[in-house]
């Protein structure tokens, strides 16, 4: 079934086409929802709560981008909406600091790389991990986070720069992530 | 290996390496979604539920056995005549109200070989009242037949000869009378009883609510005594010393009025049989209110076979616990969660440079989803207190929970951190399986599950009541064992699942909790409500460096019949 005939058959709300959209997008959506999500079970019931919304709002879809892109972005809008109905979310973006990651030093092997490295995000605290997962991976703005999560944009600035060194910290002791060789140096000559 | 990445292009490799990572949802998610855009075609988990909720009340209902119901009523008349025209035992009985009965009685040729034990009048009320049928009448007036000696004997006591003793009867009518409240009767108490040899006999109040009939003479009384109901009199009959005890609410006069004949040809004994039950006199006032009720009933010959058969073979049985013991058959499904946690006596592996061993939160690490679990059993239930009953029985438990995994082709080596006899060090063992909690060729759903026989015993108390309905709160122990499981073990570094039931406790101990409605019907107590199931003990012992607590939250439905 192509996408058009997919999309035809949803817009008339035709089980069979919308199996078909549903099993095309969402292993690649449930790996958004997981990285968002505290565990695999809140990640499947944004996943269910983000494909009603997509069946529902299909008409919608103008064709103007691509259609992966549009489901993505009602992911991630369900994402941020199922995480701001928890109270702790709120806090935890707000927080200036959080403790370090204790990570054991091993090879990863390549195939292996993209389950630790969302593994990896996931051990972020959940302030961090949000940010980092809209502005680094899902490409929102500072400003777009800021109004998204109701927050500073500065706060998001922030909290993106920890995220990030904590989470460059994780993947170089996981020797998924190289640190370059000058900044190897620059810390050898310090010692 | 070289990495191709370095933090120079961090954004991008985060990208790459996101946009590669896929997981598979469960089918439940689909579902749910097909089932909320087409809400007319749900799929079958709704139906059936319903299907399943329906059958057991239907299974229910067609057990409340209606046709002992129906012969209990149509054979009201037999047990009213049964009980009316051949009970011959003691003369004073105390009823359940603590009331004595009076009998005054003419000479008739009753049937001494069967047993009278209490009163026609008590037992039509107590079946127009409580609706039961008539074994429950025979056994609860303690009707039996005797055999030839005691009928001889029940002959001599009552003073008839043999022979007459021995005379069929047949009763024609039974008139019984039952003064209502609203009317008042007046008795005179030095009514005319005198005794065979003309001692007199006088009605005298002994109590406040307890008259009787006296006579220096020890030859039964004969004679008439003067009841004016309204505007009318009564005559009552009399014979032989009789007791009046009365109760001070229960305000009832009964009269019954029973002609029989024998059925020896060229005789015709008409004879009648009147009798007075005087609940309650004032003090100080004749006054007692009173009420009328005429039935009629005849007793055929295969009637009275049958009343034979029937006294003969339901003699009897005292029941102590009778209206205090009930059973109850319950089942309740559920949805069974699980805790895992780290439970290493080596608190040096805790840090993270201790090789395989991964010391985060376990509960976190691994996939696991709840998944469907079911308990079902009996139990006795005894009513303590109007508002306490203690209960035990056997229930039959599955619990069950996945963990999602992958199957690999070959199998790889992996180890499991166990707790040393010392309780301080721990040490590994190493084990080869197929299944992997992150990463592998096949997605596979591994069930954690386990059979047991429980004995929950426990008590539910009381907390509202209106009418039919009531709302209880009960709580249960349940000692369990463990009669087959399914077991995946996690190993010590969090990334495989070594099957082995080895590590199960056999034996564990439960803590229900539990909170229903229960609703009265005719035969049945039905109940439905939440209950909470939690397991005290961990599902491994304590070898394995994770505790594992099962958690069931269902919902009990369940049906109590008094026994």
């Amino acid at each position: 079934m192509t996408e058009e005939q997919m999309l035809a058959g949803c817009l008339q709300n035709d089980a069979a086409s919308q199996d078909a959209l549903y099993s095309r997008h969402s292993p690649r959506m449930l790996g958004v929802c997981y990285r968002f999500a505290k565990n695999r079970e809140d990640a499947e019931d944004m996943l269910q709560e983000g494909f009603i919304k997509v069946f529902s709002q299909i008409h919608q879809y103008r064709n103007e981008g691509a259609l992966e892109g549009w489901i993505r972005r009602i992911m991630v809008h369900t994402c941020i909406n199922s995480l701001k109905k928890n109270k702790k979310f709120s806090d935890s973006v707000d927080i200036s600091f959080a403790g370090g990651i204790g990570i054991r030093e091993e090879a990863i092997p390549g195939i292996m790389q993209a389950k630790e490295v969302v593994e990896c995000i996931r051990m972020l605290p959940l302030g961090y991990r949000t940010v980092l997962n809209l502005y680094a991976i899902e490409g929102y703005s500072h400003k777009e986070i800021g109004m998204m999560l109701d927050i500073e944009e500065s706060t998001s600035r922030s909290q993106y720069t920890r995220a990030k060194t904590m989470l460059e910290d994780v993947l170089v002791k996981k020797k998924i992530l190289q640190k370059p060789k000058e900044k190897i140096s620059t810390v050898s000559a310090a010692m | 290996m070289e990495n191709k990445y370095n933090i120079e292009n961090f954004e991008r490799f985060l990208r790459e390496k996101t946009d590669e990572f896929k997981m598979y949802p469960s089918k439940r998610v689909w579902y749910s979604i097909y089932n909320n855009m087409h809400p007319g075609n749900r799929l079958p988990s709704v139906s059936m539920c319903i299907i399943l909720i329906c059958s057991l009340f239907l299974v229910g209902y067609l057990n409340t056995d209606t046709q002992k119901h129906l012969a209990a009523n149509n054979d009201t008349d037999k047990a009213n005549m049964l009980l009316a025209s051949q009970y011959t035992g003691t003369d004073k009985e105390q009823s359940s109200a603590g009331v004595y009965k009076q009998w005054l009685t003419d000479d008739l040729p009753q049937n001494p070989s069967i047993q009278k034990t209490n009163n026609l009048n008590e037992a039509i009320e107590d079946q127009s009242r409580d609706n039961t049928d008539i074994k429950s009448i025979a056994s609860k007036y303690r009707l039996s037949f005797q055999d030839d000696n005691k009928k001889q004997a029940a002959g001599r006591n009552t003073g008839l000869n043999s022979d007459a003793a021995q005379s069929n009867t047949t009763v024609r009518n039974v008139h019984t009378t039952i003064i209502s409240p609203d009317a008042t009767v007046s008795m005179n108490e030095n009514a005319g009883f005198t005794t065979a040899d003309n001692e007199p006999g006088t009605l005298i109040k002994t109590e406040k609510n307890t008259a009787s009939i006296q006579s220096a003479s020890t030859v039964p009384l004969s004679g008439t005594a003067t009841i004016t109901i309204g505007e009318t009199q009564e005559n009552i009959q009399g014979q032989r010393e009789k007791t009046v005890n009365t109760a001070v609410n229960d305000i009832v006069i009964q009269k019954n009025t029973v002609e029989t004949t024998t059925d020896t040809p060229g005789t015709d004994n008409a004879l009648s049989v009147t009798t007075a039950k005087v609940t309650d006199i004032a003090s100080n006032s004749n006054d007692v209110k009173n009420t009328e009720n005429n039935a009629t009933a005849a007793l055929t010959e295969s009637d009275k076979a049958w009343i034979e058969n029937f006294a003969m073979y339901n003699r009897p049985v005292p029941k102590k616990w009778a209206g205090k013991l009930s059973w109850q058959a319950y089942v309740t499904p559920s949805a069974v969660y699980r805790k895992l946690y780290n439970n290493t006596t080596d608190k040096s592996l805790s840090g993270n440079g201790n090789g395989n061993f991964n010391n985060s939160d376990v509960d976190n690490t691994v996939i696991q989803k709840p998944s469907f679990g079911i308990e079902t059993g009996l139990s006795l239930q005894y009513d303590l207190l109007k508002w306490v009953k203690v209960k035990a029985g056997v229930q039959l438990n599955y619990t069950r929970y996945n963990a999602h995994a992958f199957e690999n082709q070959h199998p790889i080596s992996t180890s499991l951190i166990m707790n040393g006899d010392d309780n301080i060090s721990a040490y590994e063992i190493f084990r080869s399986t197929p299944y992997s909690n992150t990463v592998g060729l096949v997605p596979i759903k591994l069930h954690n599950e386990t059979y047991q026989l429980s004995l929950p015993f426990g008590a539910d108390v009381r907390l509202f009541a209106n009418g039919k309905l009531a709302w209880y709160a009960g709580a249960t122990i349940q000692p369990t064992i463990v009669i087959y499981a399914n077991s995946y073990l996690l190993s010590s570094d969090r990334r495989n699942y070594v099957k082995d039931a080895s590590m199960l406790n056999r034996f564990n101990l439960n803590a229900g909790f539990e909170t229903y409605i229960s609703f009265k019907t005719s035969n049945y107590t039905w109940q439905a409500g939440p209950q909470f199931r939690s397991q005290i003990f961990s599902t491994n012992n304590k070898v394995y460096s994770v505790e594992e607590r099962l958690m069931n939250y269902g919902f009990k439905i369940g049906v109590t019949k008094k026994l």
